[in-house]
């Protein structure tokens, strides 16, 4: 029994992080049919914020706090510099958005060198749950996660500005007409989709390896989380993230971590084919 | 879609047909009147010229922006590599050659297989091909036994041209690797002139242009990006077999930063215009073995800007640019072009 435990536990704890880093993958995406590159390098600058904190040896919770403000001031810069003038031509902002990925990261590696950073730990010790112990911050996150993404759902369904996000996705040039400010919608729906992702860099930094280049890896990932869950469904984020993040926790027990990561990539691939629209999606375009 | 519409290649005009043969002339000399290392880096740059190039026949003319171009380079490395350490006969090399070009074709078949009749197409292409990159890295470093792991592929025996048994040279000869990488270039270049040309580069053109619009006229849309995406494939395996003798057959081939220098290089050249390939690759590289001794960090740091200035302002690159209206009407008033 407890094997299996910490198994779901792991593999719900992967979940909730590619669902973090995710998120704003597919908001971003659902509202300016664009893909950000640089999105694992705002998840990079999240993790890096809490690493400075920790260097200068205030609380690495400044650090968690500090990172959506930055990262979503970072998002914003980028939005109105380089993807509005690229709205029309979304490969040309793949493109671009992959130049200012290799631009942040070699940003960051002229001002904190190429070597790993520390995070401070802000968790320590274990919780007993169902008789055995857990990491507390593995379960934290578990819990931050589950609640940012029920901010997100209010944010989107329940708000009014998740009301003109959704009325510029379904028609942008009807909901300016209709008065719907779509220039700064975009703006603050990129903003917000940065400083999540920050975010996640932020409270997963004590966790990962930080340095330059740890933003690649979560990138794929998220972005197949995507794809797999259906393309253009919030919901589908969260279905894709399970799957995901349930398939390699299962695989890693059996296998090396690293077969793990490649099997469920190359499942991904074959899933595609078998379900294009994704595990959520009725059906895409 | 991109807002810029890419022209075929103007019919040569005699100045094309002067500037292409001096050009040829120069390579042909260069062993004579430059150093040995000076024609293993003109080799070198040849052949990431090559292998620009075979993305520039999917991205440039199909509209296919592959993000892990560098699998099929590596995997053309690795497979001479590896056939040429198990089969240690003579006349090895051309088996050797053979599977470096059939097995990243083969892989290309299954991937595009997958992808293209799974709808996969536009961004979320660049996007699944990018994770595939960062899988096929890991597989190269866990199947160490077989590729050396992260120390890389070493240890195969030497290989040869000419006739085997009878005259044979050594392909790590810089003039030998440096007329392969010349002859390469030279046969793609044609070879894909070639193919955009024919009937077959109009059904590419007209998928890249209207996706819709092409199947509706009859056009088995991911059949055709299935056979031009396993050709470039092909291509960019030949031009990792021409790589083996001139670098090291290593991980990082494989890697996303490969894979985005060549999307730099294509797109610095110029997409959609063949030779363009070649410029950006050229001109990228030589920048980059002047500066980055110096200054690595802050040259990668140029090239990402340079990269955002071109994707936002200058879509067409430097063949783009020399192409453009005005300077047309320039060199046409002086009689230089038709």
């Amino acid at each position: 029994m407890e094997p299996v435990l910490i198994q779901l536990l792991n593999g719900l704890s992967i979940a909730t992080i590619l669902i973090l880093v995710s998120l704003g993958l597919a908001v971003i995406f659902g509202m300016l049919g664009i893909i950000n590159l640089a999105h694992g390098e705002f998840f990079m600058l999240g993790a890096y914020c809490v690493a400075t904190a920790t260097a200068w040896g205030v609380s690495p919770w400044w650090g968690i706090a500090a990172a959506p403000i930055v990262v979503g001031l970072v998002g914003m810069a980028a939005q109105q510099t380089i993807i509005k003038p690229l709205y029309r031509r979304p490969l040309d902002t793949l493109l671009a958005t992959w130049g200012l990925s290799i631009v942040i990261r070699q940003v960051v590696r002229l001002i904190y060198g190429s070597g790993q950073m520390m995070a401070g730990s802000l968790i320590t010790g274990s919780t007993h749950i169902f008789g055995f112990g857990y990491p507390t911050y593995r379960l934290f996150i578990i819990l931050v996660t589950a609640a940012i993404v029920a901010l997100t759902f209010l944010l989107y369904f329940r708000s009014d500005f998740g009301l003109r996000i959704r009325m510029v996705i379904a028609n942008r040039s009807m909901a300016g007409a209709l008065g719907v400010n779509t220039q700064s919608t975009d703006l603050w729906a990129f903003g917000i989709a940065a400083a999540m992702v920050g975010f996640a860099g932020a409270i997963m930094s004590p966790l990962v390896v930080i340095n330059p280049e740890m933003g690649l890896e979560y990138l794929s990932r998220a972005f197949i989380v995507v794809i797999i869950g259906g393309i253009g469904h919030l919901y589908g984020v969260i279905a894709g993230g399970v799957a995901f993040g349930g398939a390699e926790a299962a695989l890693s027990f059996y296998l090396r971590p690293v077969v793990a990561q490649i099997l469920v990539v190359l499942i991904a691939v074959v899933l595609i084919r078998v379900r294009p629209q994704g595990l959520t999606g009725g059906s895409r375009g | 879609m991109a807002s810029v519409t890419i022209r075929p290649a103007p019919a040569r005009p005699l100045a094309g047909r002067l500037v292409a043969s001096a050009v040829l002339l120069f390579l042909l000399v260069f062993p004579a009147i430059a150093s040995d290392y000076e024609v293993g880096l003109l080799g070198k740059f040849l052949v990431f010229g090559i292998f620009a190039l075979s993305l520039d026949l999917i991205w440039g003319f199909s509209g296919v922006v592959n993000f892990g171009h560098a699998i099929f380079f590596g995997a053309g490395a690795y497979a001479m590599g590896i056939l040429l350490k198990a089969l240690p006969f003579a006349g090895a090399t051309y088996l050797a050659m053979l599977g470096g070009v059939l097995f990243p074709a083969l892989l290309a078949l299954v991937m595009g297989y997958f992808l293209f009749y799974g709808r996969v197409s536009g961004v979320f292409f660049g996007v699944v091909t990018l994770a595939l990159t960062g899988a096929a890295h890991s597989i190269i470093i866990v199947n160490g036994s077989l590729t050396g792991g992260m120390n890389g592929l070493y240890g195969y025996p030497e290989p040869k041209l000419g006739i085997p048994g009878l005259w044979e040279i050594s392909w790590y000869d810089a003039n030998v690797s440096y007329y392969t990488a010349v002859i390469g270039s030279v046969g793609c270049l044609a070879f894909s002139r070639w193919l955009v040309k024919s009937d077959f580069g109009r059904a590419i053109g007209a998928i890249r242009e209207n996706e819709d619009r092409a199947a509706f006229l009859g056009y088995d849309v991911p059949q055709i990006k299935l056979i031009i995406f396993t050709i470039a494939c092909a291509m960019a395996g030949l031009s990792g077999v021409l790589y083996v003798p001139i670098g090291f057959i290593s991980p990082d081939l494989i890697g996303i930063a490969m894979s985005a220098s060549v999307l730099v290089w294509v797109a610095v050249g110029g997409r959609g215009t063949l030779i363009g390939a070649f410029i950006g690759a050229l001109l990228v590289n030589y920048l980059q073995t002047l500066l980055s001794d110096a200054f690595v960090v802050l040259w990668l740091l140029l090239v990402g800007l340079f990269f955002i200035l071109v994707v936002l302002f200058w879509p067409g690159g430097i063949v783009g640019l020399a192409r453009h209206e005005s300077l047309r009407a320039w060199l046409r008033k002086r009689g230089l072009v038709a």
